[in-house]
């Protein structure tokens, strides 16, 4: 079974596109990474998945269930984790968990205990007595609690200071070891790049690139940086290739091209260090913004 | 639905507790001063000068007996008391869960739309009932206690009849509140339209009005004088109010589980 399926999805806000014939599939036990900056789709595309939103064309199926018609199915088996949390201001951790946990028949609290610890979240205090990072600890917990199949979370790390962090992006890659799905929006890279499978670059409600981690890197460019003596070696005619800064005998530089035409280039020069590196995610997402026309 | 039906009602609870109190000042207020009153008699012939368009309004009743004070200076302000505290239920328990975004967290739940909306018009109608049920208490004890004769089933149909109007008008404003996710606007427009469709009500009596016109004031099916004087309240005006109730609530249901609940 496929955990999330979107066939053409569509969604305008009136005359404004939320997104733009989405077509994707997440599979079985990977962390997939929604990505794209503010205003992109990430949670207009999460919101249509839980049912709160109705597409204006295409279908959204998760779990095997369509989106609309079975969410109460599918709110069953998933975790859902909201952009911006709000939770009632008068209730504890605690009480909403209960809650939660009532509605869906569960009276077990041993997942929500072991989460919230391993977060440090103070499940005791009312939410509005709550910093914002506890109330997202808080709302992760609930997320979590019932054992969820599928994950759903609209950046999840927001607002968590860098340990609580590191300890739920742990967590997140732990689940999917576990066999279950992960799909989570960010636009903090870093967070992608530790944890993702694969990711998806969401632009004005487009779908610009969807691949692995490594496939993103493959397809771009590599870094250079060489120091040498003499000369400058020469890249003349060599297609995309942008000096990136040059100065003291050191120069950096990125291309696209086959790493061997630069070796032969370089070998002209005296290159006394030289550095390649693949691009780190925000490198290639920034890329992929320069050059996808809108 | 019964997980989030208890849940409203414990978050409510507290509001509730205080509007009872507010009521049952007013009304036993009203039952205790009536025995201080130095010359009914000549509270009586003031009420017979008033307007007889505002007299029919808040009732055309004998003042110089309790059921008949009772129905001037308190029954015919119970369904304004209710209406509004059904506005601001509306506005707290639909509105204000999407403006403050609490609604992500309920409808993450397994639970459909239908039963958000139906938790909440359940828990409107129970508080309802509640502070009827306390009215009711307060009249029968209040009048017992100071030595009159308690007519308790003519209270208890005044009651019901207010019931029945303020159910309606909360179904109405539920409604609404499905449309309008500022709690603020549903709060306003709700204690306006309220104070709107009273005076309304006043001025198509002041001005004798059609009856087809009339018919359409919800506060023109609100009877207690009849019922507080032993008569018979219309069984029209009954049917009328539940008729409401059940298109108002049913387009609440209808549009909350259309709508799209965008954030």
């Amino acid at each position: 079974m496929i955990p999330i399926r979107l066939d053409g999805l569509t969604k305008y806000y009136g005359p404004h596109c939320g997104i733009d014939d989405l077509t994707l599939e997440a599979r079985a036990g990977e962390v997939l990474g929604f990505l794209g900056p503010n205003g992109s789709g990430k949670t207009t595309t999460l919101r249509l998945l839980l049912g709160f939103l109705k597409p204006t064309s295409g279908e959204a199926k998760v779990l095997g269930l369509d989106a609309l018609s079975q969410s109460v199915e599918i709110r069953k088996r998933v975790g859902y984790l909201p952009g911006d949390v709000s939770l009632y201001g008068d209730r504890t951790g605690h009480e909403l968990v209960a809650l939660s946990l009532a509605v869906r028949r569960m009276s077990d609290l041993r997942i929500a205990n072991e989460v919230a610890e391993s977060l440090d979240a103070t499940m005791d205090r009312p939410m509005k007595k709550c910093s914002r990072g506890m109330r997202q600890k808080v709302a992760v917990v609930l997320a979590l609690a019932h054992d969820p199949e599928l994950l759903i979370m609209d950046e999840p790390a927001s607002g968590l200071d860098p340990l609580a962090q590191r300890t739920l992006l742990g967590f997140l890659r732990a689940e999917a070891e576990r066999g279950k799905t992960v799909f989570f929006s960010s636009h903090v890279l870093s967070e992608a790049e530790e944890i993702c499978d694969r990711v998806a670059i969401l632009r004005e409600g487009r779908l610009i690139a969807l691949d692995s981690i490594a496939g993103l890197r493959g397809r771009k460019y590599k870094n250079y940086t060489l120091a040498y003596a003499g000369a400058p070696p020469d890249l003349e005619g060599l297609d995309e290739v942008e000096i990136l800064w040059q100065r003291e005998q050191r120069m950096a530089f990125r291309a696209r091209v086959d790493v061997n035409e630069i070796l032969v280039r370089l070998s002209k020069s005296v290159i006394e260090d030289l550095t390649i590196e693949e691009p780190s995610l925000e490198d290639v997402f920034l890329d992929y913004y320069r050059r996808t026309p809108s | 639905m019964r997980v989030l039906a208890l849940d409203l009602a414990k978050r409510t609870r507290v509001g509730l507790l205080w509007w009872m109190i507010g009521t049952v000042a007013m009304g036993a207020y009203v039952v205790g001063v009536y025995d201080t009153l130095g010359n009914v008699e000549d509270v009586a012939d003031f009420y017979e000068q008033l307007p007889p368009a505002l007299r029919e309004f808040i009732g055309d009743a004998d003042i110089s007996t309790i059921d008949g004070w009772l129905q001037v200076e308190f029954m015919s302000w119970v369904p304004l008391i209710l209406a509004i505290y059904g506005g601001i239920f509306a506005a707290g328990s639909v509105s204000r869960e999407v403006e403050q975004r609490t609604v992500d967290f309920m409808l993450a739940l397994p639970v459909s739309r239908v039963q958000f909306i139906a938790s909440r018009l359940l828990i409107g109608v129970w508080n309802l009932l509640l502070m009827c049920v306390v009215i009711f208490a307060l009249m029968t004890a209040g009048v017992a206690l100071t030595g009159h004769t308690v007519h308790a089933d003519n209270y208890a149909l005044a009651v019901f009849n207010a019931f029945l109007l303020s159910v309606a008008l909360l179904a109405a404003y539920v409604a609404l509140a499905t449309f309008v996710d500022e709690q603020s606007k549903v709060t306003g427009i709700t204690i306006g339209v309220t104070l709107v469709l009273w005076i309304a009500s006043v001025a198509l009596q002041a001005t004798d009005a059609p009856e087809v016109v009339r018919w359409f004031s919800p506060f023109e099916h609100y009877h207690s004088a009849e019922a507080m004087g032993g008569n018979s309240v219309t069984i029209s005006s009954l049917i009328a109010l539940g008729a409401a109730s059940i298109v108002g609530a049913g387009t609440a249901l209808y549009w909350y589980n259309r709508r799209d609940i965008a954030i």
